[in-house]
């Protein structure tokens, strides 16, 4: 779905962030990107999305070159779902899912009667329906969540990446959009997100990208490259992994 | 003419507090108003009292002061593009002022002197239908563009990397809907001189009654924004014998209005 080819990118001149990378996410499936704070996780996701551009290298989606896509038909096909978003207009709930047809709107249009009934089936979707007039101000951490994936739905992409969607969430919460990214994999969509937990990873993610050093350290299965080895290297604490009666369980120093 | 000057702060004023994603940013900012004012300060202390040569000036700076705080905003190396724009609208509002007082001070004190200080108060009795022949297209035009794109307008409330995810190119429509609102507000400005908070407490009352969405709110902040002004006006010219410029009675309701609206308590998910 997502192919990375030789990827090179920096913000300054003597400071390489991303060196030579080669990977790809596949379509269908959900794929978590894990790696140390500083290491370039959210770079790569930007530039998936064409909101930064590499130094070198290529990026293709669905066998296309990304530069070849319109603003429009890459915002039809990729959603963003952010680390945080400060919105300091107290839009409703509604509305703010609205934005997520942009992309198939005209510069001067406004969103029509189909628009409104995408948007109302997606917030459906997730089940918070009954959000739909609140102020996008007044909702938790939990519930902004779920309106940020409801809008990124919105867009009817066929794949959606999100910035360490559960960092900021309680247990239950985040067991909740856990679900939800399962769910919509099973329905075809394909979902590439970041992380700091490996626990995550090896619950719903059937494909794993360890980032470190400017590059992929390693790409697989997960329970293929999920081990107590790799993930000690990778974030340099030592780590064991253990498989248990209850499943996978991993277990380091706190 | 105080139904143009309203819908022009009106909008203006919602516009660059959505484009700006600060709700206390009013149309003044990037230097527009001082620069008006310098404008017509110097064209007054240099040629008299000719209205038309002062109007000329006062847009002229306007745009002059728009297109330095843009400049320099380009240059400042900290923090975001946001923050950088309001920088240089400070420092360019900043010489503006200090070059008004230089001029107030050169002023011959019984006429130029006058003349400025009433000015820089804003008023509209000096306005004739000549001027408003003249006004109104460029502001009309403009807000009828703002109009069209009102909807998009909201995208513009998103940080700029999720704007850019939705298709939509941020940087380009900020300059855009910026210079299309700083034109309506230049040129009504130079007619009416400055009047203050106009453009700054009509959105807050738009949103509050008709939602946050640009596309419902931006109709409302150009009418009230009208009505308000018209309002203000006819009190300042019928409650006594001699006319209170509008500046100060738009001033004066205004800071009461936005008190009001600000400490009033917000109803929470009552729908």
């Amino acid at each position: 779905m997502i192919e990375f080819r030789d990827l090179s990118f920096r913000y300054h001149k003597d400071r390489m962030i991303l060196q030579d990378l080669s990977s790809s996410v596949p379509g269908g499936k959900i794929t978590a990107l894990l790696g140390p704070n500083g290491t370039g996780k959210t770079t790569l996701i930007y530039c998936a999305l064409g909101w930064l551009r590499p130094l070198r290298g290529d990026i293709f989606i669905n066998g296309k070159d990304i530069q070849d896509f319109s603003r429009n038909e890459l915002s039809r096909t990729l959603a963003l779902v952010p680390q945080q978003e400060t919105i300091p207009f107290p839009l409703r709930v509604i509305d703010y899912a609205l934005f997520g047809r942009a992309p198939y709107l005209k510069p001067l249009e406004s969103p029509g009667k189909d628009d409104y009934q995408i948007a109302r089936e997606m917030l459906k979707r997730l089940s918070i329906k009954y959000m739909e007039n609140w102020s996008v101000r007044e909702l938790s951490g939990g519930e902004k969540q779920l309106v940020l994936i409801a809008r990124a739905l919105t867009q009817q992409p066929e794949c959606l990446l999100l910035d360490e969607p559960t960092t900021h969430l309680d247990p239950a919460n985040r067991h909740r959009i856990l679900r939800i990214m399962k769910s919509l994999a099973e329905s075809g969509k394909t979902i590439f997100f970041t992380t700091h937990s490996p626990e995550e990873a090896l619950s719903v993610a059937g494909h794993c990208m360890f980032l470190n050093n400017r590059t992929i350290v390693s790409q697989g299965k997960t329970e293929d490259i999920l081990t107590s080895e790799n993930l000690t290297e990778l974030y340099g604490i030592h780590a064991e992994i253990e498989d248990t009666e209850k499943g996978r369980t991993l277990l380091w120093p706190l | 003419m105080a139904l143009l000057l309203g819908s022009a702060l009106g909008a203006g004023g919602l516009v660059m507090q959505t484009v700006m994603v600060n709700p206390l940013v009013e149309p003044g900012f990037l230097g527009v108003s001082q620069g008006a004012a310098f404008g017509a300060a110097l064209s007054i202390f240099l040629w008299g009292t000719a209205i038309h040569l002062i109007q000329i000036a006062a847009v002229v700076f306007a745009l002059i002061g728009l297109f330095m705080s843009y400049w320099m905003a380009r240059r400042i190396h900290f923090g975001g593009w946001i923050i950088r724009l309001v920088l240089s609208g400070i420092i360019v509002s900043a010489v503006y002022s200090a070059g008004i007082g230089i001029l107030k001070s050169f002023a011959d004190p019984l006429n130029e002197l006058q003349e400025i200080t009433f000015w820089m108060m804003g008023g509209l009795w000096g306005v004739n239908w000549q001027d408003v022949l003249w006004v109104s297209p460029v502001v009309l035009v403009s807000l009828f563009l703002l109009m069209l794109f009102r909807w998009r307008i909201n995208l513009l409330v998103l940080d700029d990397r999720t704007a850019f995810s939705l298709g939509a190119n941020p940087e380009a429509m900020k300059i855009l809907l910026l210079l299309f609102s700083v034109i309506a507000v230049a040129v009504v400005t130079a007619v009416s001189g400055i009047v203050g908070w106009v453009g700054l407490i009509t959105p807050h009352i738009a949103r509050r009654s008709f939602g946050a969405d640009v596309k419902h709110s931006l109709p409302a902040a150009m009418l009230i924004g009208a009505g308000g002004t018209l309002f203000c006006d006819n009190i300042g010219r019928a409650l006594f014998a001699n006319e209170i410029p509008l500046g100060i009675v738009t001033s004066l309701l205004g800071a009461v209005a936005f008190f009001i609206i600000m400490t009033k308590t917000r109803r929470v998910r009552s729908d």
